[in-house]
């Protein structure tokens, strides 16, 4: 081969060697930070989770509660060791409500405010404990959540970091099971279950509703007594007002709750009526933790107080006759509950 | 050895089977071609012909690798332009969300300052997402989802505002649904359209490296086909050398050094721009839209007001990962320390917030989330929105520039190598024909 050729020969390996060092356009800088990253983030719902209620235990008649205290004491001299006395150390009364339960428990849109005939309820603890009736805490929950907030706000910590609270205020159906679970107060208002459907709807009662979409909140009484209407298709949602959403979006049928929910709904949505009787009975009361009758007994004197001073009637006066009418004015209560031992 | 034309031709694999007739004219015709390549003269023919292959192939091949590199460098940039345009719509979106929910927390009449910032980014989505499904039509049918969710979306919130604004909280109720829409469907699908247009773009940066190895390919095949040919034709001719063929092998090295050059000189570019502005544009995209997101958990935490311990869980490991892709933009060189002073100021603004929620003062909390005062969360956010908005723009930028410089010169490389090839193939030819000329 000639000197040329050798020179041109060399040249090209010169210049192929130098373009296969660049066939590469890098490694990809990206691909070993996303699979760093990839690693499996932890979903912090625990407080979401449904407790499963245990079965139905014999607790007497479900409405009985601890007796009330002869009179509630004034801030000053609350029962030291007593869990109201640790609230007021505390220096608010942490309650889990609704946000969104007209009527009962609702966030204003217009002012801002938790108000309703729970929040009342609230408001004349937090006067009991503080002398004020506004150093409430409210924590929004579902229905689903409220036992397991009164249970973690029974831990250490609990109220503080476990997303707990001190009390539920929020339509909650006194039962045996949930005796099991937690304790409560005297019955503060007893509605009773119905449904709601469309204005043009034909059905009279919740028996003319068989094949159809019923929703109702998930953790509620409201949704276990749809068992008793197997052919009914039930639909649960996280709260009771996401029911609305689905009503009106055509998505269910019908709504099922407390007559005094549903009268909340039907305020909002003028195309849509109550049927039929109640189906069930649901007495309200308020809840707390296991562990604290004292604090039970509190509440119900708290509860008494209302009853004399007029407390009561008017907070039904302004919040619910306008929807259901004069009612049969503050439950009876049935005390005698046996307090168990520390 | 020559073969009677009568002879049938040799089988040519297994399972032959014997002549027919009929298959005269084919095997006539290969026997004339045989004729051609016979004797001194069909030699140097021979020689000729794969001069000219070797010359074309190189030229055809050669022009594809330049362009190939040009082509894969311009889908490089385009796909990074299209992973900016899917980032900033999932930022926009995030943004009006936090102002829709910020409107929900603010009790009374939504402020109109805000609710124009809503329908802004919105509009902007849409101008985004029209513009996406046309530079991208692959992306197209992920995006018209896009499109049908987010007026699902947008038509929930206005459901949301007109029952707010009567005073029904069943506005919450339609408030979950939008959001639920947007974090269960929208974001999830634009997350998606993200990682297909980056592994696009990462496709597309390697596609470029392969153009180098089909050039080289084509060099190859060019210049042992010509040296080849030259080194017969010396043997035979007794002449050292044939300057036509010489100007040929000339031609392909001018391809081997100035194209050669300019091949190397655009991948150490597409290589550069990979590593520093197209890293960092990702990165800071990527960072973009968690820390939006951080900001719009905030406010979905203090909305759940007291039962929004995931939210907040979810806003610090936002702005964990926010952190590692500043640190990733930063290492590629962009510079992110204005940036990073900002988002720390917010995440005290933020903890601010969080501290107050947590003892019981949610009001506070709340007026610290949405008033527009100088220790309040909005400011601060839109502080580092802006400067983070401007590091972005300028690595985008830079890596649609990187990838732009060396677009013209590969495409003129291109071009000029298939002429070269063509002025190859007739050279060499021409270099033989002078020899043929000698047996005439």
């Amino acid at each position: 081969v000639t000197r040329p050729l050798r020179v041109v020969i060399g040249l090209a390996v010169l210049s192929l060697t130098q373009l296969t060092a660049c066939s590469s356009a890098g490694s990809d800088p990206l691909a070993s930070v996303l699979s760093s990253l990839a690693a499996p983030t932890t979903s912090p719902s625990a407080s979401a989770t449904p407790t499963p209620a245990p079965s139905p235990s014999d607790c007497g008649n479900p409405e009985q509660t601890y007796n009330p205290l002869p009179s509630v004491p004034p801030p000053s001299t609350l029962p030291s060791g007593s869990y109201e006395a640790a609230i007021k150390a505390r220096g608010r009364l942490v309650a889990g409500v609704s946000a969104d339960t007209l009527l009962f428990g609702y966030r204003d849109p217009i002012s801002g405010n938790v108000q309703g005939f729970d929040i009342d309820q609230l408001h004349a603890i937090s006067q009991a404990i503080f002398g004020s009736p506004d150093k409430i805490e409210f924590r929004v929950i579902t229905a689903a959540q409220r036992i397991p907030a009164l249970i973690a706000g029974a831990k250490k910590d609990g109220i503080e970091k476990g997303g707990g609270v001190d009390i539920v205020a929020r339509a909650m159906t006194v039962n045996c099971p949930r005796w099991g679970q937690v304790a409560f107060s005297a019955i503060y208002y007893r509605a009773g279950q119905r449904v709601l459907v469309r204005k043009d709807s034909k059905a009279t009662s919740i028996k003319d509703l068989d094949g159809q979409k019923v929703c109702g909140p998930i953790g509620s009484t409201s949704i276990d007594n749809l068992k008793a209407y197997p052919k009914i298709v039930p639909v649960a949602v996280p709260n009771h007002t996401d029911c609305v959403a689905l009503f009106q979006e055509g998505k269910v049928d019908a709504i099922t709750g407390d007559d005094a929910i549903l009268a909340g709904f039907v305020a909002q949505d003028p195309y849509a009526k109550v049927i039929g009787p109640a189906f069930t009975s649901e007495p309200y009361g308020l809840a707390v933790a296991q562990g604290h009758p004292e604090f039970v007994q509190f509440i119900n004197a708290v509860l008494e107080q209302e009853r004399t001073d007029g407390a009561w009637n008017a907070s039904y006066t302004k919040w619910l006759a306008p929807r259901l009418g004069p009612g049969a004015g503050q439950p009876k209560p049935v005390y005698g509950r046996p307090v168990p031992p520390k | 050895v020559t073969t009677p034309t009568t002879v049938p031709r040799p089988t040519t694999g297994p399972g032959s089977f014997p002549p027919r007739p009929t298959l005269q004219g084919p095997g006539r015709a290969l026997d004339a071609l045989r004729g051609v390549f016979r004797g001194s003269v069909g030699q140097l023919r021979l020689i000729g012909t794969v001069c000219v292959l070797a010359s074309l192939v190189f030229g055809v091949l050669g022009a594809s690798a330049f362009r190939d590199r040009a082509s894969a460098l311009s889908d490089a940039r385009a796909d990074t332009a299209q992973l900016v345009r899917v980032q900033t719509i999932q930022t926009s979106l995030v943004q009006a969300d936090a102002q829709a929910t910020n409107g929900f927390l603010v009790a009374g009449l939504e402020p109109a300052g805000q609710r124009a910032i809503y329908d802004q980014a919105i509009a902007s989505v849409a101008a985004l997402i029209s513009g996406a499904a046309r530079a991208q039509p692959d992306d197209a049918p992920a995006l018209g989802r896009v499109n049908a969710n987010l007026s699902s979306y947008t038509e929930l919130i206005a459901v949301a505002r007109s029952n707010n604004r009567q005073g029904f909280p069943v506005g919450s109720a339609y408030l979950r649904q939008a959001s639920d829409i947007l974090r269960a469907q929208i974001l999830p699908e634009l997350a998606q359209l993200t990682e297909a247009n980056r592994l696009r773009t990462s496709a597309a940066f390697d596609s470029s490296g392969a153009a180098g190895t089909w050039l080289g390919i084509a060099i190859g095949i060019g210049l042992v086909g010509l040296l080849a040919g030259a080194a017969l034709l010396a043997m035979r001719t007794h002449r050292i050398i044939n300057v036509p063929i010489a100007a040929a092998v000339a031609a392909v090295l001018l391809v081997v050094l100035v194209g050669g050059l300019f091949m190397s000189l655009a991948q150490a570019k597409a290589r550069h721009v990979r590593s520093t502005s197209y890293t960092a544009t990702y990165a800071l995209a990527r960072a973009r839209v968690l820390a939006y997101d951080a900001k719009s958990e905030e406010s979905l935490t203090l909305i759940a007001r007291g039962s929004g311990q995931a939210n907040e869980l979810l806003s610090k490991s936002d702005l964990t990962q926010a952190n590692t892709w500043f640190d990733v933009a930063s290492k590629a060189g962009a510079g992110t320390s204005a940036t990073n002073t900002q988002l720390s100021q917010w995440i005290e603004v933020h903890k601010v917030i969080r501290q107050a929620d947590d003892t019981g003062h949610w009001d506070t909390a709340v007026a610290t989330a949405t008033r527009s005062g100088r220790h309040d969360s909005n400011p601060n956010f839109g502080a580092f929105a802006a400067t983070s908005a401007n590091a972005l723009n300028a690595q985008a930028k830079a890596a649609n520039n990187g990838l732009t410089t060396w677009h013209g010169p590969l495409v003129g490389s291109g071009w000029a190598t298939l002429l070269l090839g063509l002025v190859a193939a007739v050279a060499s030819w021409w270099g033989v024909a002078q020899r043929l000329e000698e047996y005439r």
